[in-house]
C-alpha cells in the first residue's frame, strides 16, 4: 500500500457541502432549480402524465401529492432519466435538457430514492450506500472498505440510523432497506433530491429523524420533492404542494394556502372523511389461540387471542418482531416453542392454516404479496387455486371474474386483470395482495401493514373494509406502524418490543402516549 | 388472437424460434436433396425422441429456477440396468420397470440434495452426472451390451403405423400433450410458475416450492430412463457412455424453446419448435458430413444464440412499446390540451 487517499470524513463533507452556491432562498423569485412543463407518459394504454407541470426552486420542499395511479411516481422517474417524457419538456436551472439515462439526471445531481428499494442483497450495507463509487486507495485502485464503512456509518448516522455498515442488505427489515438508500442518496451531495413515499415503512421516530435530515438539506439550499399519502407529514413538512388527479396537473400552492380538507378534495374530487370510525361488535367465539410462541433469538413467550368480531392491533418499532410472530403464526418460519390453535384445530404448516382459514397479508408486497410479472388474475386465485379449478384444470374464466369481483370492491385500478402487476402504481399492487388474501373468505385475517402506500380516499376503503369484515365475525390481528390506524380501528393493542409482548391495552385505556411508552426501552421513555 | 394477444407472440421468443426453424428448413433444403422426404423426416423424428423427452421435464425445471445436468448420466445409467437385466434373461416388463424406477430414483437423489440441504442444483446435478456415469461405468466397464430380446429391439420398425409413424413416435406426441396441458392448463402448473416466477410469494400462498421441485427432479429422471429404452431399442446396443453429451442437446432446445434461464419463463410449445429446429440442423449436418466435433461447436453457437436472442428480443418489444407510445401521443388522440393555470 503506497499512497492512501484521505477518506472523505464526516468533516470533509461537511466542506464540500459548503460548496452549494448561495440561493435566493424560497421567495419563489429564483429560477427553478428543475422544471418539467407538459410533460406526458404513456403506457400501452394507460395514460399515466398528461401534460403536467412541476417546477422546484432551490431551498423548498415541495410534496407531491394524488391517489394511487395519479402518476407520481411516474414522474419522479421522468425527473431522474428512468422514463422519457413522451411530449414536453425538462429544465434544469432554466435550460432545457434530456435524460436519456439515469446517469444524465446524475450529473445534474438529481438523486432519487425509489418508493421499492433497489438495492443489491448480496452486497453489504457500505456497498450499496457507494455502489459505482466506492473510495479508492492504492495503485492499483482498490476499494478502500474501511474508508467506506466509515463514511457510511457516518451517513448512517446523520440519519439517525443504527445500522451496522458491513450487514448484508438481504438481511435488513424494509425500513432499513430504505435507510441504506437515503444514505446512498445524501451520499451524493445531490442538488435535487426525489423521495418517493419514504416514510410507508418507517414508525414514527424514524420519521422524525427522516425530517430533520430532509430539513437540514433545505437549509442548505437543495431542492426536495417529497411524496407520501400521510397529510398530515405533509403539513408538518411541505413549502410547496402540487395535486396530481388521473395523470393531470390539479393545482400547485404554497402549504399555508391548503387545508386537509381541501388538500383531499383536490386530490380526490370530493369529500372524503380522513380516519373511519370502527363500529364496534361483542366479540363472539374465541378463533385464534397462540400460546408461548418462540423463536430463538427473535421472540419469546407470546401469547395471542383473537375472537370472532375482535381486532387486535399489534404496535412497536420496527424490528420489534411483530412480522416474525406473523410469519411463525401462518406457519413459514421455524418456531422454537409454542402452539398455534384455530377453533382447537393445531396450525403447523401455511397450507394447514390456509386450510383452517387463516390468512396472511405480508408486509413486503413486491417478494412475498405479488408475482410482479404474472397476471393479477393468476395472483388473485392463487390462494385458492384448487377450489376455482375444476379437478385440478385451470378455469381461467373464473379466475377473472374472481379478480374483477375484488378489483371493483377495493377500487382498483388496472388496465385488465390479465396486467402485470409490475405496471401497476405502488398502492394498487397492495390492493392486489388484499384482494388476493380477501378472496379466500378467511375467518382469521392478519394484516401486516396493509394501507403502507395506500392513498387517502382507498385507506377510508380499507379500513371500512376491515371494519365490516370485522362485523361480520371475522378476526383480525392488525400489524401496522400507522398508530392513528391501530387506535382508531382496534378493540385491543398489543404492544410488542425486542421480541416481547411489553403491553396489552383495552382500546380505550390505549393513548399514543402509553403505546409509545410500552414500544420504546423504559430508559428512553423516562429520559423523554 | 386480439391484437395485443398477436404483438406479445410476435415479439415472443417462441415467434424467434418458428422463424429460425423456417430459415434452417429452407437453407438444408437448399444444401441436400435428400433432406426434403418423408422418411428422412420420420428419421429426424425418431433421432429426435430421447432428447424431446427429457426436454420435457426440464422446461419445467428450468421454469422452477432449477436445471438437472445428470440427464445424459441418468439415461446412460439406466441403460446400463436395462441392459444387465435384459441379457440375462430377467422378464422384458420387470427390467423396463427396473429400469424406469432407476431414472425415478436418480431424480430423487437430485431433488432431497437440492431441496433439503438448500443446493444449487447445478452443483448438485453437476456432482451426480460424474457419480451416475461412473456406477454405469462400474457395472459394464468398456463393454457392449448387444444381447437383447428382439421382441425389444425390434419394436421401432415391428410395431410401426404404416411406414413413417412408429409406437415411439406416438407416445412422443402423448407424452408432449400431457406436458403441454400440465404446465400450461393445470393447478400444478401455475403453482410452477409462481415458484419460479416469485418463490417467496408461492410459498407465502401456501404452495409447498421444495415438493414441487422434487417431484420435477423426478419426473426429469423418470423421462431420461424411458429416453434410455427409445435409444436403446433404436441403437439395439448398450455402453457405458451411452448418452453422454445429451445434456448440453436438451439445455440447448429448452433455451432455445424461450425458457429463461432466471425462471418464471418457458413453454412447451416453444421447445418442441426448438426440438425441431435443433433436429433439422442435426439431420442437416448429418447430410452434409460434417465431422462430430463441428456438430458440438454448432450446437453450442445455437444454445448461445438463443441466450442472446432473448436480451435482444427483449430490447426490440421495448422499443416497439415506446414507438407505439410515441404515435399516440403525437396523434395526441388520448390526450387533453394542456391545462391553463
Ligand atoms: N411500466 C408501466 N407500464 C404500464 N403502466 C404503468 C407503468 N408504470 C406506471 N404505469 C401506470 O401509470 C399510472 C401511474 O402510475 P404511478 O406509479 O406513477 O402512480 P403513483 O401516483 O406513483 O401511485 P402510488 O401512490 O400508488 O405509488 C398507473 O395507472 C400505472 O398503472
Ligand atoms: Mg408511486
Amino acid at each position: 500500500m503506497k499512497r492512501r487517499e484521505a477518506p472523505r470524513t464526516p468533516e470533509r463533507r461537511e466542506e464540500e457541502k459548503d460548496h452549494v452556491p448561495e440561493i435566493e432562498g424560497r421567495d419563489g423569485a429564483a429560477v427553478p432549480v428543475l422544471e418539467a412543463r407538459a410533460v406526458s407518459k404513456v403506457f400501452g394504454g394507460t395514460v399515466a402524465l398528461d401534460h403536467v407541470d412541476l417546477s422546484l426552486r432551490a431551498g423548498e420542499i415541495h410534496a407531491l401529492l394524488g391517489e394511487n395511479g395519479a402518476g407520481k411516481s411516474t414522474l419522479t422517474r421522468i425527473l431522474c432519466g428512468v422514463h422519457r417524457p413522451d411530449t414536453g419538456e425538462l429544465r434544469v436551472d432554466g435550460a432545457v435538457v434530456d435524460f436519456h439515462t439515469p446517469a444524465a439526471a446524475q450529473e445534474h445531481d438529481i438523486a432519487i430514492l425509489h418508493q421499492e428499494p433497489s438495492l443489491f442483497g448480496d452486497l453489504e450495507v457500505a456497498e450499496n450506500v457507494f455502489v459505482g463509487r466506492q473510495p479508492k486507495h492504492g495503485r492499483p485502485p482498490r476499494i478502500d472498505r474501511r474508508a467506506m464503512r466509515a463514511e457510511a456509518a457516518a451517513l448512517l448516522a446523520e440519519l439517525g440510523a443504527e445500522l451496522d455498515p458491513a450487514a448484508r442488505v438481504a438481511d435488513l427489515s424494509l425500513a432499513e432497506a430504505q435507510l441504506v438508500e437515503m444514505a446512498g442518496a445524501l451520499s451524493r451531495r445531490a442538488r435535487v433530491l426525489i423521495v418517493d413515499e419514504p416514510t410507508a415503512a418507517l414508525t414514527p421516530g424514524e420519521v422524525g429523524d427522516l425530517f430533520r435530515v430532509l430539513r437540514g438539506l433545505r437549509d442548505r439550499g437543495v431542492a426536495i420533492l417529497f411524496i407520501g399519502h400521510r397529510l398530515e407529514e405533509i403539513f408538518a413538512l411541505a413549502d410547496r404542494i402540487t395535486v396530481l388527479r388521473d395523470g393531470r396537473f390539479v393545482d400547485s400552492r404554497a402549504a399555508a394556502d391548503h387545508d386537509e380538507a381541501s388538500l383531499i378534495r383536490a386530490m380526490v374530487g370530493r369529500d372524503v372523511a380522513a380516519l373511519h370510525v370502527r363500529t364496534r361488535v361483542e366479540p363472539g367465539e374465541p378463533l385464534l389461540q397462540v400460546r408461548g410462541l418462540a423463536r430463538a433469538g427473535v421472540f419469546e413467550a407470546v401469547d395471542l387471542d383473537l375472537r370472532s368480531g375482535e381486532i387486535v392491533g399489534l404496535a412497536g418499532l420496527v424490528g420489534a418482531g411483530r412480522t416474525e410472530v406473523a410469519r411463525a403464526v401462518f406457519g413459514i418460519d421455524r418456531r422454537d416453542a409454542g402452539t398455534v390453535e384455530l377453533a382447537g384445530e393445531r396450525l403447523r404448516t401455511p397450507q394447514q392454516a390456509m386450510r383452517a382459514g387463516l390468512a396472511f397479508v405480508p408486509e413486503d408486497r413486491q417478494r412475498e404479496g405479488v408475482a410482479v410479472e404474472l397476471p393479477i388474475a393468476a395472483n388473485v386465485a392463487l390462494p385458492i387455486l384448487g377450489r376455482v379449478a375444476f379437478h385440478g384444470w385451470l378455469r381461467p374464466g373464473r379466475e377473472r371474474a374472481l379478480a374483477r369481483e375484488w378489483g371493483e370492491r377495493l377500487r382498483l385500478k388496472a388496465r385488465d386483470v390479465e396486467q402485470a402487476p409490475r405496471e401497476l402504481s405502488g398502492g394498487n399492487q397492495q390492493k392486489v395482495v388484499l384482494a388476493k388474501w380477501l378472496a379466500t373468505r378467511p375467518r382469521v385475517l392478519i394484516l401486516d401493514e396493509p394501507t403502507r402506500g395506500v392513498d387517502v380516499g382507498a385507506k377510508v376503503e380499507i379500513h371500512r373494509l376491515i371494519d365490516e369484515l370485522a362485523a361480520a365475525g371475522m378476526a383480525i390481528l392488525l400489524i401496522s406502524s400507522d398508530l392513528p390506524e391501530v387506535l382508531a380501528l382496534s378493540d385491543r393493542v398489543l404492544v410488542m418490543r425486542e421480541g416481547r409482548v411489553t403491553a396489552a391495552l383495552h382500546h380505550a385505556e390505549a393513548t399514543p402516549e402509553r403505546v409509545m411508552q410500552a414500544a420504546t426501552a423504559e430508559a428512553q421513555a423516562v429520559a423523554a | 388472437m386480439s391484437s395485443r394477444a398477436a404483438r406479445r407472440f410476435a415479439f415472443s421468443h417462441e415467434a424467434f424460434t418458428v422463424v429460425l426453424l423456417v430459415v434452417a428448413v429452407v437453407v438444408v433444403t437448399q444444401l441436400s436433396p435428400y433432406f426434403l422426404d418423408a422418411q428422412n423426416f420420420s428419421q429426424i423424428a425418431t433421432d429426435s425422441l430421447e432428447i424431446g423427452l427429457i426436454a420435457l421435464a426440464m422446461t419445467p425445471l428450468i421454469v422452477v429456477r432449477e436445471i438437472d445436468l445428470s440427464v445424459g448420466s441418468t439415461l446412460g445409467l439406466a441403460a446400463v440396468v436395462f441392459g444387465e437385466l435384459a441379457s440375462h434373461d430377467v422378464p422384458l416388463l420387470a427390467a423396463v420397470l427396473a429400469t424406469v424406477a432407476t431414472g425415478a430414483l436418480a431424480g430423487l437423489l437430485n431433488g432431497l440434495l437440492v431441496t433439503r440441504f438448500g443446493l444449487s442444483s447445478i452443483v448438485v446435478t453437476l456432482g451426480t452426472m460424474a457419480l451416475f456415469r461412473g456406477l454405469a461405468n462400474a457395472i459394464v466397464g468398456d463393454q457392449t451390451i448387444t444381447t437383447l430380446p428382439d421382441s425389444f429391439t425390434a419394436s421401432d420398425t415391428r410395431y410401426a403405423i404404416g411406414t413413417l409413424v412408429t409406437i415411439p413416435h406416438v407416445l412422443f406426441a402423448l407424452a408432449a400433450l400431457a406436458a403441454a396441458l400440465l404446465l400450461h392448463r393445470s393447478t400444478v402448473g401455475r403453482r410452477i410458475f409462481f415458484a419460479g416466477s416469485s418463490p417467496d410469494v408461492a410459498t407465502h400462498s401456501g404452495v409447498r416450492v421444495d415438493r414441487l421441485k422434487v417431484g420435477l427432479f423426478v419426473a426429469s429422471g423418470t423421462l431420461a430412463a424411458i429416453a434410455a429404452l427409445f435409444m436403446t431399442s433404436r441403437l439395439q446396443s448398450v455402453r457405458a457412455d451411452t448418452g453422454s453429451g445429451l445434456e448440453l442437446l436438451v439445455l440447448t432446445v429448452v433455451l432455445l424453446g424461450g425458457a429463461d434461464i432466471r425462471g418464471g419463463r418457458g413453454t412447451i410449445f416453444g421447445t418442441l419448435v426448438a426440438l425441431a429446429l435443433v433436429g433439422v440442423v442435426r439431420s442437416g449436418m448429418a447430410l452434409g458430413d460434417l465431422p462430430d466435433q463441428a456438430r458440438v461447436a454448432v450446437v453450442g453457437g445455437l444454445l448461445l444464440l438463443s441466450i442472446c436472442a432473448g436480451v435482444a428480443i427483449e430490447a426490440l418489444r421495448r422499443r416497439a412499446a415506446e414507438r407505439r407510445t410515441t404515435r399516440r401521443i403525437r396523434g395526441g388522440a388520448e390526450l387533453r390540451p394542456t391545462p391553463t393555470t
